[in-house]
């Protein structure tokens, strides 16, 4: 008796397995989003420099998004842009004021001024203070004087939370 | 004549699926390279709150015509940093440090601020001043010379913020809500 062929073996045809990649384009897409937003949101609060290490700081408080003045050990910014020189400030002997910061917070504050007679936005007057740890203290009183002085009266000083042992060394 | 037969029977229906493989390898990239940049670190800050304008004094000019204040008793409790330590102050009192002269902590043997010394020194300050009547009995001002770390400043604020607590009543829950102490921590330059 003639065997018969499988029918089986005969009739499969070369099938290609193809990975499914939907779901991990889902979970890449959404890790992709989450870390753009988070630039975006904590982006002009902290950027890594190396000339700006921000100080270490004990106490719990969340910072929101408001005016912020850069000072590294170089330069001080103003919204991104270099404004002056911190060997220039420190050099400054006659006065405790920044001519350069309070002209620009002085804009700043009149801007905000006019935005709340027109449209009803709250001035807050706050501003924080993102200062390289190296910074001397020379430095850091001219530039809280200068924004006390220009309208910015509720200061804060923003740093990395940490733990004492880091902070204190023990 | 015989009728030809279609040619598209023979056509074959080929999947299109949209190969996805060029944009996994993009995002492949784009991930690490963010997260690369990235700093895994918290950010806090500290308030400091400046005095207004013109001074503080929140009574009327009406108020000071009618009837003469008595002269309100003020502390003004100081705290200077120096490179040789901490010096704490009030308005006619300094208090000196374990030797005798020189601050009243000085640095400690590896160079280090003593800032346990200071949360001791400062809980021990807010036990003499508390209660006895003095306006600004919550107040501290923070002067250093001009050397001083940024560092210094921010971890000596820190540790004022926590050194003492006070108990008040929510006048709402009529729950103990505890403060810090100090809840007004200036920052000045002392001009001799």
């Amino acid at each position: 008796m003639a065997f018969k062929p499988s029918a089986a073996k005969k009739n499969r045809g070369s099938t290609e397995g193809t990975l499914n990649m939907n779901s991990m384009m889902d979970i890449l897409t959404i890790m992709l989003l989450f870390l753009l937003m988070s630039f975006s949101t904590e982006g002009s609060l902290a950027t890594k420099s190396d000339g700006l290490t921000p100080p270490k700081v004990l106490t719990k408080q969340k910072p929101k998004k408001v005016l912020a003045i850069n000072v590294s050990t170089v330069h001080l910014f103003f919204k991104k842009d270099a404004i002056v020189d911190v060997d220039k400030i420190i050099a400054q002997k006659n006065s405790f004021v920044i001519q350069e910061l309070a002209d620009k917070l002085d804009e700043e504050a009149s801007r905000a001024i006019e935005l709340e007679s027109k449209f009803g936005i709250e001035f807050k007057r706050e501003l924080v203070i993102v200062g390289d740890s190296r910074l001397p203290f020379n430095v850091l009183l001219k530039v809280i004087i200068t924004c006390g002085r220009n309208g910015f009266a509720n200061l804060r000083l923003l740093g990395n939370l940490s733990n004492k042992a880091d902070v204190l060394g023990i | 004549m015989a009728f030809k037969p279609s040619a598209r029977r023979s056509i074959k229906v080929e999947s299109t699926e949209l190969d996805l493989r060029p944009i996994m390898n993009m995002m492949c990239i784009l991930i690490p390279l963010l997260l690369s940049c990235s700093q895994f670190v918290k950010n806090s800050w500290l308030e400091l709150n400046l005095p207004p304008v013109g001074g503080g004094s929140s009574s009327s000019s009406e108020d000071k015509q009618d009837k003469p204040k008595e002269e309100p008793r003020k502390v003004g409790l100081k705290l200077v940093i120096t490179e040789k330590g901490f010096t704490i102050a009030g308005n006619t009192v300094v208090l000196s440090g374990a030797a005798g002269g020189g601050p009243t902590l000085p640095k400690l043997s590896d160079g280090k601020y003593d800032f346990e010394g200071l949360d001791q020194k400062l809980k021990d300050a807010v036990k003499a001043i508390g209660g006895k009547g003095f306006e600004d009995e919550r107040v501290i001002i923070i002067t250093a010379e001009d050397v001083i770390e940024y560092q210094t400043i921010v971890t000596t604020m820190d540790i004022i913020g926590a050194s003492a607590v006070k108990e008040l009543q929510d006048p709402d829950t009529k729950k103990i809500v505890k403060q810090p102490w100090f809840i007004n921590i200036g920052v000045g330059k002392i001009v001799l």
